[in-house]
């Protein structure tokens, strides 16, 4: 055999080496995650001129090459990114989930719903210590998953941020040997020749930080790659940058950032665990603040205007503190509705009932707050002025209002119960009012009146009036109450409603004056030689009820005529409203009998005792119906008898003394025993649409957010399976390109032998044939 | 000496035609040559089956060729199987020209035949040790040897 022919058969024997070493290599792969299946390229040999002949030299194995799709692989690094971002998200929200507790009896739901079984079992007893016990024990089994939900809310952000800097710290790491990789790559490829096993690492490398930012990787024609994370280069064909974490976890503000230039767009579990940290948790936190916050204005609002079951206080000190906003020492310069409440304060109503412990009777004011001009001062000085209340501010900040030693106070909504307080409708005083203000009176104007001591005349000087012409009731009230004459004579005079009730002291049909005569009876409305008389029935008016209607207002009732309750035909007594709007027309003539109750309106009754009422002596009384004790939200914000305190929910609270003592509940409306009015509406904010959560109820507000965490990780899980399934099926694909088949390996390699073998048979026959046939030449 | 000349002209005709023949083979074993070097097994296969035609063809030609010989050796009263070319050449003559130059062809094609053969089998057989030495080492390592050598196993994986 010839140098050239041995040659050939030596490259040819090298070559099948070296590609069975390559199927070995890929056997032996076949379970490395990444590897990509190799194979061997082989070319015919330059062929060479000898004895004026060309001849061909064999076959060169040249290089081994792997099998890679780069665009699947550049779709695989993007499904694996977009798996990283879901499973970080799930992993959060089913956390979310266990602490809102879902639909469990220990969830936030159920929770809610057996505060309100509570209240409505003590409503029906609201005198029973165990059921108010109970009220309060399942209100504050709420408000400590709340308190326990807000501050895990709060851990799993910190929690996150933490995960989020050791997962930056994987993403350098990977970055830096991705960078090594570079280099070795670089360094090792010559001509035609590829470093596939590196290549295949780095590959796999790149596919691993999928896992954790969205990455795109781009390679150059030296061979290295260049990895983008958010349109900012994290490793360069040279060099790598650090992916840094920054921001403050408390804050929510956290951002991320390579070479000082902040990362928008991240992408896998890093970027979801960035949409947690910022976003879905912060929403978490705002939605249980926004219940806890509705439920304590609300559950507030009715407690702070109802009656515990030991009646009206004596005392009340707010929990809330009033802050001093300007820094000049002093409290009650401060607007209310600026003085750092945790609830706002708007303008409106507040009524406060004054309590005579000894009588019983009730007198019903009213306070009312600007919200752009009240001032904490105002306030204070408003309860100051309602007699036999005081109030001021503590050391501390909080607003305090005392009454004196047989006084007690309240802010019921409840109705005055004997309104007729001047006895000046039906009394058994002698009464006459004048028209009602103002008085177009002159300097010098006279009353002539004769009373229980005789004839005696008031003359108005001017003084005590803003302007005479214009006199008001009150101005007139105090001129006579000032006038020695007066004072002499038995009478009394009071403002009401507009007008000046004149009035015998004494009550019974003995009891009479007259109005002799004067100048200043005309513009009064009154008529000389009128003689005013009591009588010994008093109709005192008795009210009943309480008001539903959904506004406040101020209802006037007068009679209609001259009459006698029960008795006169035609007798009526008409009931109008401010604007002068009648809403009622009670008739109380023959078919009425004295002390039955009559329905006004909106569940409010009365009831007339016998006697006779004056149209011609203007008999009146007003009766104040509220539907909001405190249409302010003042009580609320100052923490004045609430239920809760705390105005989020990590901060919501029962009162402490609540706790301590469950008969400060306020269960009632009147104070009266058995009366669970207010039990009544606390049960109604269950289902009550609020403003304050979009015209959702508090049921609805966190059923939405428990059902919303569902709904999420539902999402989030079919996200998950649809994601898994496209990467899955990609990687399917990788496998059919790149991947090893083992079998399929060993088969080629059976075939080949079994090729050779044959031929190798083939070959021996044909030696042999030749063999024969050299033996005959 | 007509049965002589008779065999030796059917003689140079079998000589001619096996000398196609050795052309055919020559042409078969380097497509055989190149189907070795290129380790396509499908190849390999199919340059060796074009050979297996040839091969029986020749068994024939060698069948007849042997049949001419001793009728030679007989007209000469020769045991069969002494003659070779070279000798009939000697034995006839001026008559024997042609037989001396195809003999001389013959034997050029007959070499480069027997090279061709000997460097394909020396290629095949060394392919054929190394295939199967890495076949038991990676069998051995997978530890599927003794299933490939119980049968069947790589079957039922293709299957």
């Amino acid at each position: 055999m010839s140098a050239l022919g041995l040659n050939i058969g030596m490259k040819s024997l090298l070559a099948a080496q070296a590609n069975l070493e390559t199927i070995g290599h890929n056997l032996s792969n076949a379970n490395t995650p990444g590897y990509s299946r190799q194979a061997l390229q082989v070319s015919s040999s330059s062929p060479i001129r000898l004895r004026g002949l060309v001849q061909g030299t064999g076959v060169s194995a040249d290089t081994i090459t792997r099998t890679v799709d780069s665009i699947l692989h550049g779709r695989i690094s993007s499904q694996v990114s977009s798996l990283g971002r879901i499973d970080a998200r799930l992993e959060t929200i089913s956390t979310v989930e266990s602490l809102l507790g879902g639909t469990s009896a220990s969830g936030m739901p159920a929770l809610f719903k057996k505060m309100f079984q509570s209240l409505a079992s003590l409503q029906t007893a609201p005198e029973d210590p165990m059921l108010r016990t109970g009220a309060v024990q399942s209100s504050m089994g709420l408000v400590a998953a709340l308190n326990r939900a807000a501050g895990n809310a709060q851990s799993l952000q910190r929690n996150a941020f933490l995960q989020m800097d050791a997962t930056v710290a994987e993403v350098n790491a990977l970055a830096q040997r991705i960078s090594d990789l570079n280099r070795q790559i670089t360094g090792s490829e010559l001509g035609t020749s590829t470093a596939n096993d590196l290549r295949d690492r780095r590959d796999q490398l790149v596919k691993e930080l999928s896992q954790f930012v969205d990455v795109r990787a781009v390679e150059d024609a030296r061979g290295a790659v260049r990895v983008l994370v958010g349109g900012r280069i994290l490793v360069s064909p040279t060099s790598v940058e650090q992916l840094e974490l920054g921001g403050d976890p408390a804050s929510g503000s956290v951002t991320l950032s390579i070479d000082g230039q902040a990362i928008d767009s991240l992408g896998g579990r890093l970027g979801g665990l960035l949409g947690m940290q910022t976003g879905y948790l912060d929403g978490i936190v705002d939605q249980l603040d926004d219940f806890a916050h509705n439920l304590a204005l609300e559950a507030n609002r009715v407690h702070s205007t109802g009656i515990p079951r030991s009646g009206s206080f004596s005392f009340l000190v707010g929990d809330n503190t009033i802050a001093d906003s300007d820094g000049d020492g002093d409290r009650e310069d401060e607007l209310i509705s600026r003085a750092g409440l945790p609830f706002d304060i708007q303008s409106g109503a507040l009524y406060v009932n004054v309590v005579n412990r000894a009588s019983g009777a009730t007198t019903k004011h009213r306070i009312d707050i600007d919200a752009n001009r009240t001032t904490v001062g105002d306030l204070v000085d408003a309860f100051g002025a309602i007699p036999n209340l005081s109030a001021s501010v503590d050391v501390s900040g909080r607003l305090q209002v005392v009454a004196d030693a047989g006084f007690g106070f309240d802010f019921s909504p409840r109705l005055e119960a004997a309104p007729d307080t001047l006895g000046s409708f039906g009394g058994g005083k002698a009464s006459i009012a004048t028209a009602r203000e103002p008085f177009a009176l002159s300097v010098g104007d006279t009353l002539d009146l004769v009373g229980a001591n005789g004839p005696f005349t008031v003359t108005l000087s001017g003084a005590g009036f803003a302007s005479i012409s214009a006199a008001t009731a009150e101005e007139l009230t105090a001129v006579l109450r000032a006038d020695a004459g007066f004072q002499a004579s038995g009478l009394v005079a009071s403002a009401q409603d507009g007008a000046l009730v004149l009035q015998s002291a004494g009550t019974g049909a003995g009891e009479m004056f007259q109005l002799a005569g004067g100048s200043a009876l005309a513009a009064l409305g009154l008529s000389a030689g009128t003689t005013v008389s009591g009588s010994d029935h008093d109709i005192a008016p008795t009210i009943s009820g309480n008001y539903n209607g959904s506004q406040a207002a101020r209802w006037t009732f007068r009679p209609n005529m001259d009459g006698t309750i029960g008795t006169t035909q035609g007798l009526r007594i008409e009931v109008f409203d401010e604007s002068g709007v009648r809403v009622a027309e009670l008739d109380v003539g023959p078919g009425y009998t004295p002390g039955d109750e009559i329905e006004i309106k909106d569940g409010v009754r009365i009831a007339f005792a016998f006697g006779d009422v004056s149209a011609t002596a203007r008999d009146a009384f007003h009766l104040d119906v509220v539907a909001d004790a405190d249409m302010s939200d003042v009580l609320v914000a100052l923490g004045m008898n609430s239920m809760f305190t705390g105005s989020t929910a990590q901060d919501i609270a029962v009162r402490d003394d609540l706790v301590l003592d469950p008969s400060l509940f306020s269960v009632s409306l009147s104070g009266a025993p058995g009366d669970g009015g207010n039990v009544l509406r606390l049960l109604e904010i269950e289902s009550e649409r609020l403003a304050g959560l979009g015209s959702q109820s508090l049921d609805e507000h966190l059923s939405g957010i428990v059902s919303g965490v569902a709904l999420e990780i539902e999402a989030a899980q079919s996200a998950r399976e649809a994601e898994q399934f496209l990467l899955d099926g990609l990687e399917t694909r990788r496998d059919q390109v790149s991947g090893v088949n083992t079998d399929e390996e060993l088969v080629r390699m059976i075939e080949q032998e079994q090729a050779y073998n044959a031929a190798a048979q083939y070959l021996r026959v044909v030696s042999e044939l030749t063999a024969e046939l050299m033996n005959i030449l | 000496m007509n049965q002589v000349m008779t065999l030796l002209r059917l003689l140079e005709a079998h000589v001619q035609e096996e000398i196609g023949a050795q052309s055919r083979v020559l042409a078969a074993l380097e497509a055989q040559g190149e189907a070795l070097r290129s380790h396509e097994s499908a190849r390999i296969v199919a340059a060796t089956a074009a050979l297996d035609s040839e091969i029986a063809a020749q068994a024939k030609r060698a069948e007849r060729r042997s049949e001419l010989l001793a009728s030679l050796a007989a007209v000469w009263s020769l045991p069969a199987g002494t003659l070779t070319l070279g000798s009939i050449v000697q034995r006839v003559g001026d008559e024997g020209r042609r037989l001396a130059r195809q003999r001389e062809e013959l034997a050029d094609s007959v070499g480069s035949v027997a090279r061709q053969s000997r460097r394909n089998g020396l290629v095949a057989r060394l392919h054929q040790r190394v295939t199967s030495e890495v076949l038991q080492a990676v069998l051995v390592e997978s530890g599927t040897e003794s299933a490939l050598a119980e049968g069947g196993a790589l079957v039922d994986a293709e299957g």
